[in-house]
């Protein structure tokens, strides 16, 4: 196997004139594996659409084996062995593996369409990247987690030669994660192949890299090869401050704990079950944060859910505040005090094109009216004071679209707060956000349990955030929980994961 | 509003307006003259009712077929009601409670049996169209009360009723849709309603509102049209209204995906559709042009609307001005209402362009204008 080399050399690249990209040096190797890492808008995305030739870039080159190339566009790079798997799943869900693999260059045999080679040339790809799928389905029949794999293993089908691979793994987690790293080792060491592999979770990403590189601000902060990286180093650098690293051994990292005082149930649920839960008993309490882990699919969104009447439960006792409670919608639970934050920014979060002020209002306008007509004034001032208090970016008089993710989410938090919770569910807090809006948004949620005594129940897969964040963790498997809370300061990361995968 | 406030959304409309009022007034002498305003302004209010309850329905992302029929069913009933002795005012009664119901059968439908806008007022269509023929075996009705040729044709200082109604229509409306909390969750419903139900919006009586405005809408053209010929026709609104008074709304701004749009569009979408149909006729043009030119403006109207999205006033300035260096003025004149002070206003214009379709409506929005 010839060591091929892909190089991308003092590149800078522009947007209505401000560097996203400010001579970046970068170079792939095949059969090593770049870590690439940075706050969002840091340009890493901008230099995998520069490397991929999605972007043109503005300065610097790019050299492939020492040769000067450009990729006018992404089929163009394709073409010289550049493959690149975005963080949004690009496979149509309606056309099966095999039409997919083949999509834009499909086999033919006299002129008709060889199904057959197409067919076995798909599941010989399929089954030498051990992904449990079969070539004649629908790639929409399969899980997400599947579906990232697929999509690797398809990138890498049309000769490839680099492999850019953009958050593989935000939507999956546990094992599935696991896989996906293996696959990707796999494919540097065992098919030669040059990959950079852009993650949030430093975790996986020191796992698996060979060496490191930082971006901040479209430049390159540190690089290095991963053994001789320090992690607080590369957290300092792009946090851009002191963000506390993950504790060692049940050390809280927070600046607050709950108060030991004695223990006020606030929430308590007894033997939930629907068609989704399999009898979920579990307290929360004034003043805490209840961490809840689980596999997906182990029932904790839908419990959730639940709570909040969106999904009708069949059979188990709820109690809020010492009364019974079976909410018949999201305004009834906000009524008694209960206000759900989503998973799904863009599905059931935010309204696009309403700017900021109105998505934090959404949920409480009728509480602010004069004679039945809004008091414009009164709510702007609400929902600024709640977003300063956030320290949301960007113009909230602009349809929230075109705020970050982060800012996207703090929006959302900030509608959860307008509803003046007593209960707090919060379902992957910090799903898609940069480091340093998670530091803040952990600080917050802090904040609002110890400080203000609100109980908190968090859904997260993140085991670093849910040790990081929690006073006490419960774990959801296959529909029910046993509802004995573990103090967080007990747990290691693998002692949560024995809990949700020794019973699965 | 922050430096990065859009043009007005109605901008682009509005000087499609002027313009095609200008050629109008420059081919014939008769255009321009108070007399031929007033038809025109007369010959339009119909539709512009249509439109404007149209709006509220496509703000949802629902779309509503039935209102053309509707016209005929509630204005035929009302020429009923006055024939079985009915006093003209109750017969008005009977047009908007009928346009009510049926609005509100269209929203049942939509939300409980969960089946598409486009499907169920289809069905609506065919049935209220087919009801009042059948009641009269396809015969006209006329109206012998005099005081009901008042809705019609009557005149306040010069200005026709209907356009009166039309006009207090417009602001109880607008009031309705930027003062109130209907108003925002209307457009959340149609922005994302997934979102709006997590975010306790009662979706089920926001569609039933909007279908009983566009109901209701329907209910007064309906009475506006029997009033003018003092003939219940039954099948009054089988022509243009229907497709004219959706045509008016998407020209005037309101996207047919929801979520974006506003009454003062819809309205001078209206406004639009009846110079261009008005002044065809004054200047001669074969009535058969009329569709082919609607048409062709339908197209030009959105597509500048498409165009429009894109360009924020510090960037429309900037074109204008662009000798001039210093583009990073703020925005000056009548395009530029009062800028409150958000703190984002030292925000780096970096930020992506949002996708067309976005709303640039805001709370705060109304209280700056």
């Amino acid at each position: 196997m010839t060591e091929q080399v892909l190089q991308a050399v003092g590149i800078r690249k522009l947007f209505a004139g401000v560097p996203a990209l400010d001579g970046v040096d970068l170079t792939l190797t095949s059969g090593k594996v770049v870590g690439l890492v940075g706050h969002n808008g840091a340009g890493k995305s901008t230099l995998l659409k520069v490397l991929s030739g999605a972007y043109q870039p503005d300065g610097g080159q790019l050299l492939l084996d020492g040769a000067k190339v450009s990729f006018h566009s992404p089929a163009a790079a394709i073409d010289a062995g550049v493959s690149t798997v975005y963080q949004e799943l690009s496979l149509l869900p309606n056309l099966t593996v095999t039409e997919n693999t083949f999509l834009g260059r499909e086999l033919r045999s006299g002129g008709r369409l060889d199904k057959k080679a197409m067919r076995e040339s798909a599941q010989q790809l399929v089954d030498r990247f051990r992904i449990e799928a079969d070539a004649d389905r629908r790639v929409g029949d399969y899980p997400v987690a599947t579906r990232q794999l697929l999509e690797i293993a398809i990138a890498t089908s049309r000769n490839a030669r680099f492999l850019l691979l953009d958050e593989p793994t935000t939507s999956l987690e546990g094992d599935q994660v696991e896989q996906l790293l293996k696959l990707v080792r796999g494919l540097a060491v065992d098919e030669g192949l040059g990959i950079v592999f852009i993650n949030h979770k430093l975790d996986e990403l020191f796992a698996i890299s060979d060496e490191v590189v930082a971006l901040v601000n479209g430049q390159v902060r540190i690089q290095g090869p991963t053994d001789r990286i320090n992690r607080a180093e590369v957290i300092t650098a792009i946090a851009g401050a002191e963000i506390p690293e993950k504790r060692v051994a049940g050390v809280p990292a927070g600046s607050t704990v709950a108060p030991d005082a004695e223990r006020t149930v606030v929430l308590s649920v007894a033997g939930l079950r629907s068609a989704e839960l399999n009898g979920v008993d579990l307290e929360a309490c004034e003043g805490r944060i209840l961490g809840v882990y689980g596999l997906v699919g182990s029932g904790r969104t839908e419990f959730l859910r639940t709570l909040v009447g969106l999904l009708p439960p069949s059979d188990g006792q709820i109690t809020l505040f010492g009364d019974d409670y079976r909410p018949s919608g999201p305004a009834d639970a906000q009524n008694r005090g209960v206000v759900y934050l989503t998973e799904e920014r863009k599905i059931d979060g935010i309204v696009p094109g309403l700017n900021s002020i109105t998505n934090v209002v959404l949920p409480v306008v009728r509480q602010y009216t004069r004679g039945g007509l809004l008091d414009h004034r009164e709510l702007t001032r609400v929902a600024t004071d709640l977003l300063t208090r956030l320290g949301i970016r960007g113009d909230i008089h602009a349809p929230v679209v075109t705020l970050s993710g982060g800012n996207q989410q703090k929006v959302l938090l900030a509608r959860t707060l307008a509803q003046k919770p007593r209960v707090l569910l919060l379902d992957e807090p910090t799903k898609g956000v940069d480091i340093g809006v998670k530091a803040e948004i952990h600080q917050l949620l802090r904040t609002l349990a110890h400080e203000q005594g609100l109980a908190v129940i968090m859904v997260s897969s993140e085991e670093e955030e849910i040790l990081e964040v929690s006073d006490d963790v419960v774990t959801f498997v296959l529909g029910s929980c046993d509802g004995n809370p573990v103090p967080a300061s007990d747990l290691t990361v693998q002692a949560l994961r024995q809990s949700a995968w020794e019973a699965a | 509003m922050g430096k990065r406030r859009r043009l007005p959304e109605e901008m682009g409309i509005f000087g499609v307006l002027v313009l095609v009022a200008l050629v109008m007034s420059l081919l014939s002498s008769d255009f321009m003259t108070l007399g031929n305003i007033q038809i025109l302004m007369l010959n339009g209010t119909v539709v512009a009712f249509l439109a404007l309850g149209q709006t509220f329905v496509l703000l949802t992302g629902g779309i509503d077929l039935s209102v053309g029929s509707n016209i005929a069913l509630t204005g035929m009933l009302a020429a009923i009601a006055m024939q079985f002795g009915a006093p003209w005012w109750l017969a008005g009664l009977v047009a908007v409670v009928v346009g009510l119901l049926v609005g509100l059968f269209n929203g049942a439908i939509i939300h409980f049996v969960k089946l598409p806008p486009f499907i169920v007022t289809f069905s609506t269509y065919g049935i209220s169209a087919a009801i009042p023929q059948i009641v009269t075996g396809a015969k006209s009705v006329s109206v012998a009360d005099p005081m009901f040729a008042f809705f019609g044709r009557g005149s306040l200082y010069g200005v026709p009723i209907p356009v009166i109604m039309l006009a207090i229509a417009a602001v109880i409306f607008i009031v309705i849709l930027k003062q109130t909390p209907s108003g925002v969750h209307i457009y959340a419903v149609g922005g994302n309603a997934d979102a709006s139900r997590l975010a306790g919006v009662n979706i089920g009586r926001k569609i039933l509102m909007v279908y009983a405005i566009s109901g209701i809408c329907a209910g007064i053209g309906g009475i506006i049209t029997t009033s003018r010929l003092m003939v219940g026709y039954p099948t009054a609104g089988s022509g243009n209204e229907q497709f004219y008074s959706i045509a008016s709304a998407v020209v005037g701004g309101v996207s047919l995906f929801g979520g974006v749009g506003t009454i003062v569009g819809a309205l001078l979408g209206a406004i639009l559709i009846a110079t261009v149909s008005n002044g065809m006729n004054v200047i001669g043009v074969d009535s058969f042009w009329q569709p082919l030119v609607i048409g062709v403006i339908i197209l030009l109207g959105v597509s500048l609307d498409a165009v429009r999205r894109q360009i924020t006033i510090g960037e429309g300035v900037r074109r204008l001005f662009s000798t001039s260096a210093a583009s990073l003025a703020p925005p000056v004149g009548a395009d530029a209402p009062p800028v409150s002070d958000a703190p984002s206003r030292s925000e780096p214009d970096a930020l992506p362009a949002p996708p067309s379709g976005t709303s640039g409506f805001t709370p705060s929005d109304s209280s700056n204008r």
